[in-house]
C-alpha cells in the first residue's frame, strides 16, 4: 500500500486510523482534566495547563477525530463504492486533503512543546483571552487553517462524486441515505468553514500584526489598559466563529444518522421506514443550520430582534432531528432484529442522541439558556450528542465495515464488553453534567467551582466521573486488542458477512467498474433504495436488470464503460462537467470567505466611534486605476475563453501581464502607505483595508500561477482540455473583478 | 348548484373563491413572531441596553452574512431544481 496514495480506499484507511489516533490522544487529554475536577488538592497541574487540556480536548475530538473519521475515512471508503464510482472525482486533491489534515493535526498537537504551551482559549478560541494567549494559539490557527482548506477539497471531492459519477440509472431518490447525508454534510463544510478561515486571519493579524479586529478600545487586562488601537469587538469572533461551529455539529452528527441507518437497515432484515422524509429532513436541516448560529451568542446583548428570530429558526431545525429519528426507531418496528455488535452500537445511538437533543431546546431559547449558559449542564447536552451519540454510530460502521476493509471479522465477545462498558461508564460521565450545571457549576473552573457554595455536595459526583473516565479508557482497550488481534488473523470473513443490501459488499463491485463487461456481469441485489422503493425501480428504463427478489439495483444496461471522462466533459443529467461543478462549488466556498469579510467590515463599521470619510486616507485614483486594469484584464481572459486557439495564448500573456501590473500598482500603494505611517494597526479601518486588500491579492497571485499552468500545460493535453481550462479561468476572473470592484466601493469611495 | 371537491376535501360551489384562513393565520404568527418580539421577550437578552452601536453593527453583520449565504443557497437550489428537472426528463426519454 502506497503512503502517497490518491485511491479512495487507500485515503480513507489513512484518514480512519489517523483519526483514531487522535480519538484516543483527546481522550487521554480530558481524562487528566476529570482527575484535576475530582481531586483539586492534589496539585496534579497549574491552571494554566488545565486550560490547554480543556481547549485542546474540544480542538483535537471535534476538529481532528471525530468529523475526519466520519467524512474522511468513512465518506471516502464508501461514497465510490456505494455508488459504483472509480474513485473519487479529484483523487489528487484527495490525496492532499488528508495530508494537510495530518499537518495540521501536528502543527496543533505539537505546540503542547512550544513555549508557554499549546492553545489554553478553549476550543472557541474567544478573544481577547486568545489574542494575549501563548504562541501556542498561533499554532492552533495554522493548524486550523490548513485543516479548512484541507476540509473543502474533501467536502468539494465528495459532492462532485456524488452528483458526478453516479453509475446512471442510479438517480438521486435511488442514494442510500448515507449518501445523502455524506452530499448534505459535505455542503456543510464547503460553506461553513470559510467564514471561520476569514476569523483565523483576522485573529491571526491581531496576534502578529497588532490590529484590533477583537479588542475593543480601553480594554483592561490585570487592572492595566492594554495599548492596542481598539475599535474591534469580541462579538465579531463569536459571529464568525459559531457560522461555523453551529453547522459542524450538523456535520457531526449527520454521517451517522447514515450510518446508522445503514447498520439498523441491515440489522433489522427490512428497507428503513421513510426514505423520502429522511432526505428531505437531511436537506431541510442543512439549509436551515445555516440560520441558527447566534443562538450561541445570546449573553453578548444582541438585541430581542435578533435573539427572537434565532430563537425561531432553533426551534423549526429541531424537527428534521425528529423526523429522521422518528424514522429510524419506526423502522425497528416489524424487523428481524439481529443483536449483533454495530447493532448495539446503533440502537443505543438512538436514545443517546435523544437525550442530547431534547436537553438542547432550552439551550436555544434565550430565557433558559442564560443561566445554563457555560454551565455543565451545555457540556452534558453536547456530549451526549458527540459521544455516545456520534461515536456510538461511528463504533458501529467500524464494526459494520471491518469485514469489508480487511476481510476479517472483528470478535464479537470483546466487541460486546466494548458496547457495553462504553455505554455504562459514558452515562455515568454525562448524565450528573445535566445536575451540575442546572446548579450553575461553570465548565472552566480549575478546582470545578470548590470555593463556590453551589458547588459543595457535587464533590461526590466529580469523583465518580473521574473513576468512569478511567474505565472508559480501559474499556477502549477491548476495542483495541480486538482490532490488533483481528488484523494478525487470517482473512476469513465471508464477502458480505451481514447479508447487507448496499452496493459496497457487492463483489460485483470489481466487475462494475470493469470496461467491456455487460449488464449481466452486474449485481443482482444491491442498492438500499432499491430495497426501500421498489416503485422507483420501475419505468426508468433500466431494463435489463431484472428485479430478482426483494431488491435489485437499479442499473441502466447502457451503462457507459468509459468512467474516467474528461474533467471538462459534461455528464447528461447534471449538465455539468466535473471540472466546472468543482470550480463552482469552490467559487461558493469563496464566496462565503468574502462575504464574511465583509460582514466583518460591516459589524466593526456600524459600531465604530470614528470612521474615516471617504477619500480621506487612501487614494482613489490609485484604486480607480487597479479597478480599469482588473477589468480589462476580466475582458481579455473571457475573450481568450471564446477566441481561436491561435489567439488564446497572445491573450493568456496579455492577461498575465495585466495581472502582474495590477499587484505593482498594489505595491506602489501599499509602499505610500506605509511611508506615511499608516500600518495595519493604525486603525480598525486599515487594519480593515490591508486585510481585505492582501486576501485579494492573493486571490490574483493565485490567478496569475493559473494563467501560467494553463498556457504551460496547453500543448501536452490538447485545444479542448485548454478550452475548458480558460473558460473556469476566465470565471475565476470576473469573481476576482467582483471582489475587487465591491472592495472598491467600500474601502474607497463610500 | 354544482358543489366541487377542491382536493382539500372542501365542497365549494363552482367558482367559489376558497375562504382560505391558512396563509392569514401563517401571516399573523410569523407578524407576532418577527413584528412583537421585543415586547414579547421583555428583553431578557440586552441587559437593559436595547440598541447602541454595537448591536446595530451586530444586526448589519447578520444581515449581511446572511444574505450572502441566502444566495449562495439559493443558487444551489436552483441547480438542484434544473438538475431534478434534467434527470426527470431523461427517465421519461429512456423508458421505452
Amino acid at each position: 500500500m502506497r503512503i502517497f496514495s490518491t485511491d479512495h480506499k487507500v485515503v480513507g484507511v489513512q484518514y480512519a486510523l489517523t483519526s483514531l489516533s487522535f480519538l484516543l490522544g483527546g481522550f487521554l487529554l480530558i481524562v487528566f482534566v476529570r482527575w484535576q475536577l475530582a481531586w483539586p488538592e492534589a496539585d496534579l497541574m497549574l491552571p494554566e495547563f488545565y486550560n490547554q487540556l480543556g481547549a485542546m480536548h474540544g480542538t483535537v475530538m471535534v476538529f481532528l477525530a471525530v468529523v475526519p473519521l466520519a467524512v474522511g475515512g468513512f465518506g471516502n471508503y464508501l461514497v465510490p463504492l456505494m455508488i459504483g464510482a472509480p474513485d473519487m472525482a479529484f483523487p489528487r486533491l484527495n490525496m492532499w486533503s488528508y495530508w494537510l489534515y495530518l499537518a495540521a493535526g501536528l502543527v496543533m498537537l505539537g505546540s503542547f512543546f512550544m513555549p508557554g504551551g499549546a492553545a489554553s482559549s478553549g476550543w472557541t478560541a474567544y478573544p481577547p483571552l486568545s489574542i494575549f494567549a501563548t504562541s501556542g494559539q498561533t499554532a492552533w490557527l495554522v493548524g486550523m487553517f490548513l485543516l479548512i482548506v484541507s476540509s473543502l477539497f474533501g467536502a468539494l471531492n465528495i459532492i462532485v462524486t456524488i452528483l458526478q459519477l453516479r453509475a446512471p440509472g442510479l438517480t438521486m431518490m435511488k442514494l442510500p441515505f448515507f449518501i445523502w447525508s455524506q452530499l448534505v454534510t459535505a455542503f456543510l463544510l464547503l460553506l461553513a468553514f470559510p467564514p471561520l478561515q476569514a476569523a483565523a486571519v483576522l485573529q491571526l493579524m491581531d496576534r502578529l500584526a497588532g490590529t484590533s479586529f477583537f479588542l475593543p478600545s480601553g480594554l483592561v487586562v490585570s487592572g492595566r489598559i492594554v495599548e492596542v488601537s481598539g475599535g474591534g469587538s469580541p462579538i465579531l469572533w463569536q459571529h464568525l466563529f459559531w457560522f461555523l461551529a453551529h453547522p459542524e455539529v450538523y456535520v457531526l452528527i449527520l454521517p451517522a444518522f447514515g450510518i446508522v441507518g445503514e447498520v439498523i437497515a441491515t440489522s433489522t432484515r427490512k428497507p428503513l421506514w421513510g426514505y423520502r422524509s429522511r432526505v428531505g429532513a437531511v436537506v431541510f436541516m442543512g439549509f436551515m443550520s445555516f440560520l441558527v448560529w447566534a443562538h450561541h451568542m445570546f449573553l453578548t446583548g444582541m438585541g430581542p430582534t435578533m435573539s427572537g428570530f434565532f430563537q425561531v429558526t432553533t426551534m423549526i431545525i429541531s424537527v428534521p432531528s425528529v423526523i429522521i429519528l422518528s424514522s429510524l426507531v419506526l423502522s425497528l418496528h416489524g424487523g428481524s432484529i439481529r443483536f449483533t455488535v454495530p447493532a448495539l452500537f446503533a440502537l443505543a445511538f438512538l436514545p443517546m442522541f435523544a437525550i442530547g437533543g431534547l436537553t438542547g431546546l432550552p439551550l436555544g431559547l434565550a430565557a433558559s439558556d442564560i443561566p445554563l449558559h457555560d454551565t455543565y449542564y451545555v457540556i452534558g447536552h453536547f456530549h451526549y450528542i458527540v459521544a455516545p451519540g456520534t461515536l456510538f454510530a461511528l463504533f458501529a460502521g467500524i464494526y459494520h465495515w471491518f469485514p469489508r476493509v480487511t476481510g476479517r471479522m472483528l470478535n464479537e465477545r470483546l466487541g460486546r464488553w466494548h458496547f457495553w462498558g462504553s455505554l455504562v461508564t459514558m452515562n455515568i460521565i454525562f448524565m450528573p453534567m445535566f445536575a451540575q450545571g442546572l446548579a450553575g457549576l461553570n465548565r472552566r473552573l480549575f478546582d470545578g467551582g470548590r470555593t463556590y457554595s453551589h458547588s459543595a455536595g457535587f464533590e461526590f459526583s466529580y469523583e465518580l466521573q473521574a473513576w468512569a473516565a478511567a474505565a472508559l479508557g480501559l474499556v477502549q482497550l477491548f476495542f483495541i486488542v480486538n482490532l490488533v488481534l483481528t488484523l494478525r488473523k487470517a482473512k476469513t470473513a465471508p464477502a458480505n458477512p451481514w447479508q447487507a443490501t448496499t452496493l459496497e459488499w457487492g463483489t460485483g463491485v470489481e466487475l462494475w467498474n470493469t470496461p467491456g463487461r455487460s449488464a449481466n456481469d452486474l449485481p443482482q441485489s444491491f442498492g438500499e433504495a432499491a430495497l426501500m422503493d421498489q416503485r422507483g425501480t420501475q419505468g426508468d428504463g433500466c431494463r435489463s436488470v431484472e428485479n430478482s427478489g426483494a431488491a435489485s439495483v437499479p442499473i441502466c444496461p447502457e451503462f457507459s464503460t468509459d468512467r474516467h471522462p474528461s474533467p471538462y466533459v459534461s455528464r447528461q443529467d447534471t449538465g455539468v462537467s466535473n471540472g466546472a461543478m468543482g470550480f463552482w462549488l469552490f467559487i461558493a466556498s469563496e464566496v462565503m470567505l468574502f462575504g464574511a469579510l465583509f460582514s466583518s467590515y460591516a459589524l466593526l463599521r456600524v459600531a465604530a466611534t470614528d470612521w474615516p470619510a471617504a477619500g480621506s486616507v487612501l487614494d482613489t485614483q490609485l484604486g480607480l486605476t487597479n479597478t480599469a486594469v482588473l477589468m480589462l484584464l476580466t475582458v481579455v481572459v473571457w475573450g481568450a475563453s471564446r477566441g481561436r486557439p491561435d489567439a488564446t495564448r497572445r491573450r493568456l500573456l496579455m492577461t498575465s501581464a495585466l495581472a502582474t501590473l495590477f499587484l505593482l500598482n498594489k505595491g506602489l500603494e501599499y509602499r505610500a502607505e506605509l511611508q506615511a505611517g499608516l500600518v495595519p494597526a493604525t486603525s480598525t479601518f486599515m487594519a480593515m483595508y490591508y486585510t481585505l486588500t492582501g486576501i485579494h491579492a492573493a486571490h490574483v497571485i493565485g490567478g496569475l500561477f493559473a494563467n501560467i499552468w494553463v498556457m504551460a500545460g496547453a500543448k501536452s493535453v490538447g485545444d479542448a482540455m485548454t478550452a475548458g481550462r480558460i473558460a473556469v479561468l476566465a470565471r475565476y476572473w470576473v469573481f476576482v473583478d467582483l471582489v475587487w470592484i465591491a472592495m472598491f466601493l467600500g474601502l474607497y469611495l463610500l | 348548484m354544482t358543489l366541487k371537491n377542491d382536493l382539500r376535501g372542501r365542497f365549494l360551489i363552482a367558482g367559489e373563491k376558497p375562504n382560505d384562513l391558512r396563509g392569514r393565520l401563517v401571516g399573523m404568527v410569523l407578524a407576532g413572531i418577527f413584528g412583537a418580539t421585543g415586547t414579547a421577550l421583555a428583553c431578557p437578552v440586552c441587559f437593559q441596553v436595547e440598541e447602541n452601536a454595537t448591536t446595530d453593527g451586530v444586526q448589519v453583520a447578520v444581515l449581511v452574512l446572511m444574505g450572502v449565504t441566502t444566495v449562495v443557497l439559493g443558487a444551489f437550489a436552483r441547480f438542484i431544481v434544473l438538475f431534478a428537472k434534467r434527470e426527470g426528463k431523461g427517465r421519461v426519454e429512456d423508458t421505452p
